[in-house]
């Protein structure tokens, strides 16, 4: 086996026939013939050259010291006396002639072992095709004969110097040696040229004609050293096939257990040198998943190139458009011979020749090995050698099975390999995965909004492995993003200030007063993207037309070296934007990757439901604490009335047993009964309006429910005296009513009597006795009213209409600055009501109020003084006086009153 | 004594009481009735628990801290069942729940008049 060196190819050391053997034949033939002298040339391929491996002629002439008698075991030189025995040379050369045994004893016979160039075939002596006689006979593949004088002369033509012998053969005879044609198994990869084994010259001193009887001895000859050579070649074949194969098992044997590419590759390299000629070798894969090819070893001209495992030279298939051909399409194996001169083979497959393994215009061989999974090729391997003829058949096979074995270990390798890594990828996934839940779960069990916020901010920090990160919440009106809480894992940010847990609405405070403009500015733009990140040129010019707060959060930034930031708007829904995330990094070339990103927005979305939630839950509490207070407001009211109930019930209840208890005693006269009758209807009555009071205001608390009103002209004057006249009889206080008679207002003349009624009777109730009550009504503009007390839901086309407020003065114990809105509400009376004299619901000054606003105008408390007296006003839409048809009608009202006793026959209708 | 700020009820145990054959005296609430009942007269006193100024729970404490008082009259407390719990630890010797009847007022008047 060969064992080259890279780059230097060197002529094989060992001899590649059985110089024994051929020793033996050449002996015999000199013993049976009178020939005096054989020489033996043989092919050498590595030089392509014939070499002279064997010469041995008759002993007795010019032997010199340096050569070798030819002894049964080759012992030194014999003593020069035994030479005189040789005596054939003067005999007759006829085959038949010699005695067989006789001669042959006396004989000496002499392997000519000079290498001095002027020699007579000397061994190691080399002859290229065409050069001398030797080289004719190869090229020709014939036998040839010569004289001396033409032998001289061939030798002067092929530059070698003039043979200096003591002898001079009178002819020399070349045959060629030939493989025996039946024997070749691979003939069509060799040109005949190549069958030539070697050349045998024979010559004779004496002067005489070739002899034709010894030809037939020497065809015989020739025959048997052909035979011997191609039995050894076949031998040495197969040993180096058993060889081979033991290589590719071991190899084989090992490749499973080697992931390694870089092992893979050195076991390969080591198995190609060792098996063949190699100058320079290329070993790519081909990845079916990106497509590409990859170069990842090269060896140029025997020096290595490093760092190709890796780092491969990654090449796209299109690129090397002849490699896919041949391989991909083609998957053969292709095997090139180059010669030197042929420029249109080399031009056809230039790609291949001068790839980044280098030029390889030296080489004279080319193999290209793919390397086949199935029918995909995933692979090749190149190699390239600078004798022609570099590879065997047999050769080229034990690669072919090499790159197999290579293949499927790397097919394997690649099969253990993918798990593997998607084993690490889904662990890693795992584990953000997990970082993502327990975060998202610290957030969405955070209900309270404070909390969830700083709780954000810094699980989104920790994610994003980031110095600090921020988060601003759209207001209500868009226009602004204000800074709700700020991470910072330097902590510098809470060291600025000093913030501790302690006095954390102070940071809050300083923290809210970062704001930045939102609406018409960038940052509107930005947020329509899922995400997007600025660095530190264009945060500064975002903060720095942001303003005083924009301001102050850029210093922060400086002072904490933030450069970039990562944003991410907050949408609820993947709608509403509620607020945007701020990652922010002090790493300049910090470049967020897709699965954070992923993760954080994630978390963000999560953030966003959660904030929103938690905002909700504010609301809801809210909701629930007014519902509580609602609550209690309704039991108070239950007491009140229930008490106020009782009042009556227990009259109705008292008189009408007394009414039973004296007509069964019959102790009765009519005028008790009627006494006691009137009682009875006047408390079922005020029990009546009690009942329709609680219907109506309960009635009125469904929302916005809207009341049946006929609003039309009406005379304030009217209303009022109307009312008064209800309340004379049961009122002690007297009423002053100050209005003029041209004032008209648009109001449902029902309600507005009913209004009057409560108010008056408000007043009353709170009043002493001896107190009085003055109603009075100015005209003016809904311009001149006190702020706060304008109706906005049912204002008018004009713009600053008239109006007439209309105020009810008492001197009555006032109501506390506490109660004077809570009067209004539903239900509610003033402070300890239970305990005062006065009588109610506390439904009046809420039903009369909702009244007023359905007809566009406004109640309100105007002034309380406690311990002297309160005025209630509203105001309602003054509208052009009915002279003559309200002349008429003015007067209609009041049959209606004095049939319904009271103002209250219009509650009815609202009861419907 | 009838003792409430109510004048309906006033009246109406006004109306009762005269039916039976008594002369009630009225008082609108504890601060008057007490006055009243610091004179020398005994009283049967039908008492409203819920009154402004001086309610009926305030002048039976009141009386409770003046046993020389408190002994001459007989309290009887008018109260609605829902602060019916109220009346347990005042020192009265009858409650008589409201609404009442005509024939409550006179079992009243048979257990202590006699």
């Amino acid at each position: 086996m060969s064992n080259a060196i890279w780059g230097e190819p060197k002529s094989t050391g060992d001899e590649s026939y059985p110089l024994k053997l051929l020793k033996g034949l050449l002996q015999d033939m000199l013993k049976q013939t009178s020939i005096y002298g054989a020489c033996l040339a043989l092919y050498d391929k590595h030089s392509n050259q014939m070499v002279i491996r064997l010469h041995m002629r008759r002993g007795g002439y010019g032997e010199r010291a340096d050569e070798l008698y030819l002894d049964e075991n080759s012992s030194p030189p014999r003593p020069v006396l035994h030479r005189n025995t040789i005596k054939l040379a003067d005999q007759p050369v006829a085959l038949s002639d010699i005695p067989k045994e006789q001669p042959l004893e006396e004989e000496r016979l002499i392997i000519v072992s000079t290498t001095r160039e002027d020699a007579l075939y000397s061994p190691g002596s080399t002859y290229s095709l065409g050069q001398d006689l030797i080289g004719i006979c190869w090229r020709d593949s014939k036998a040839y004969t010569v004289n001396h004088e033409q032998l001289q002369q061939m030798r002067a033509n092929a530059n070698k110097p003039a043979l200096q012998e003591p002898f001079a053969p009178s002819w020399h005879v070349a045959f060629p040696l030939k493989e025996m044609e039946q024997v070749d198994e691979d003939n069509e990869r060799k040109n005949s040229q190549n069958r030539s084994l070697g050349v045998l010259v024979l010559y004779q001193l004496v002067p005489a004609d070739f002899p034709a009887s010894l030809l037939i001895l020497v065809h015989q000859n020739v025959e048997r050293i052909n035979l011997y050579l191609q039995n050894d070649r076949l031998k040495r074949l197969q040993l180096r096939t058993r060889d081979h194969i033991k290589h590719l098992q071991r190899t084989s044997s090992s490749f499973p257990n080697t992931l390694k590419l870089s092992e893979l590759v050195a076991e390969v390299y080591r198995f190609v040198t060792s098996t063949v000629d190699v100058s320079s070798m290329l070993l790519t894969l081909y990845d079916r998943d990106t497509k590409k090819l990859y170069d990842i070893f090269t060896v140029d001209r025997g020096k290595l190139i490093e760092g190709r495992t890796d780092k491969p030279i990654i090449i796209d298939p299109q690129d090397r458009p002849h490699w896919s051909q041949v391989m991909q399409k083609e998957k053969r194996t292709l095997l090139l011979s180059l010669d030197k001169n042929d420029q249109k083979e080399r031009q056809a497959h230039e790609e291949l020749l001068s790839e980044i393994w280098g030029p390889q215009a030296s080489a004279e061989t080319f193999l290209l090995i793919p390397m086949k999974m199935f029918t995909r090729v995933v692979g090749s391997l190149c190699i390239t050698s600078q004798r022609p003829q570099a590879y065997s058949p047999l050769e080229i096979l034990v690669l072919e099975t090499l790159v197999q074995i290579i293949t499927v270990a790397l097919e394997n390798a690649k099969l253990y390999e993918r798990p593997r890594l998607a084993l690490q990828q889904s662990k890693r996934r795992e584990e953000s995965l997990a970082a993502t839940v327990s975060a998202l779960q610290a957030i969405s069990t955070v209900l309270d909004f404070e909390e969830l916020l700083r709780k954000f901010v810094q699980i989104a920090a920790r994610l994003a492995k980031a110095e600090m990160c921020s988060l601003f919440l759209l207001k209500a009106d868009q226009t602004e993003l204000v800074a709700q809480a700020i991470f910072d894992c330097t902590g510098q940010w809470i060291r600025r200030d000093g913030a501790t847990d302690d006095n954390n609405d102070d940071h809050k405070e300083l923290i809210n007063m970062i704001r930045l403009p939102f609406k018409d500015s960038l940052l509107e733009e930005l947020v329509k993207e899922g995400f997007f990140s600025l660095d530190s040129t264009h945060v500064e010019g975002i903060l720095q037309t942001s303003g005083e707060s924009g301001a102050l959060f850029l210093k922060v930034l400086r002072e904490m070296h933030m450069q970039k930031m990562l944003v991410i708007p907050l949408r609820y829904q993947v709608m509403d934007l509620i607020g945007i995330v701020v990652i922010h990094t002090s790493q300049q070339d910090r470049n967020f990757q897709p699965e954070e990103i992923g993760i954080l927005m994630a978390i963000s979305a999560q953030a966003a439901s959660a904030i929103r939630n938690a905002q909700l839950f504010e609301q809801i509490q809210e909701a629930n604490a007014e519902l509580q207070r609602m609550d209690k407001v309704k039991d108070e009211f239950i007491i009140t009335a229930s008490h106020e109930l009782r009042t009556p019930l227990s009259a109705v209840s008292g008189y009408s047993s007394l009414l039973k208890k004296e007509s069964i005693n019959e102790r009765i006269n009519p005028q008790k009964v009627l006494k006691y009758a009137s009682k009875i209807v006047d408390s079922t009555r005020q029990l009546k309006e009690l009942v329709e009071n609680m219907t109506q205001a309960a009635k009125m608390g469904a929302l916005d429910e809207k009341l049946e009103l006929h609003l039309i002209p009406e005379q304030l004057l009217a209303a009022t005296e109307t009312a008064n006249t209800v309340l004379n009889p049961i009122i002690a206080q007297h009423i002053t009513i100050d209005i003029a008679n041209d004032l008209w207002v648009n109001a449902d003349s029902v309600r507005l009597r009913e209004v009057m009624t409560n108010l008056l009777e408000n007043a009353s109730k709170y009043s002493p006795p001896y107190g009085r009550i003055l109603i009075i009504a100015q005209p003016m503009l809904l311009s001149q009213l006190p702020v706060g007390r304008v109706n906005y839901n049912n204002l008018p086309h004009a713009r600053d209409p008239e109006i007439i407020k209309v105020s009810v003065c008492d001197e009555g114990e006032g109501v506390s600055p506490d109660d004077a809105e809570k009067i209004f509400e539903k239900f509610v009376r003033a402070a300890h009501s239970l305990t005062t004299t006065v009588r109610g619901t506390g439904l009046g000054l809420f039903i009369c109020r909702r009244f007023i606003e359905a007809m566009g105008g406004h109640l309100w408390l105007e002034r309380s003084i406690p311990g002297r007296g309160s005025i209630f006003s509203f105001y309602l839409l003054r509208v052009p006086q009915f002279v003559e048809m309200r002349g008429q009608d003015g007067t209609e009202p009041e049959p209606e009153e004095a049939a319904g006793e009271s103002s209250h026959p219009a509650s009815e209708s609202i009861g419907r | 004594l009838v003792v409430d700020d109510d004048p309906v009820i006033r009246d109406m145990m006004m109306d009762i009481l005269e039916c039976e054959g008594y002369v009630p005296e009225l008082a609108r609430n504890g601060q008057e009735a007490l006055r009243v009942l610091a004179g020398p007269a005994n009283y049967l006193v039908f008492l409203d628990l819920m009154m402004p100024i001086c309610s009926g729970k305030d002048l039976c404490e009141i009386l409770a801290t003046r046993p020389l008082i408190r002994q001459h009259h007989v309290l009887v407390l008018m109260s609605a069942m829902d602060h019916i719990a109220e009346t347990y630890q005042l020192d009265v010797d009858m409650v008589m729940p409201k609404p009442f009847v005509v024939d409550d007022v006179a079992e009243a008047l048979e257990t202590y008049m006699h």
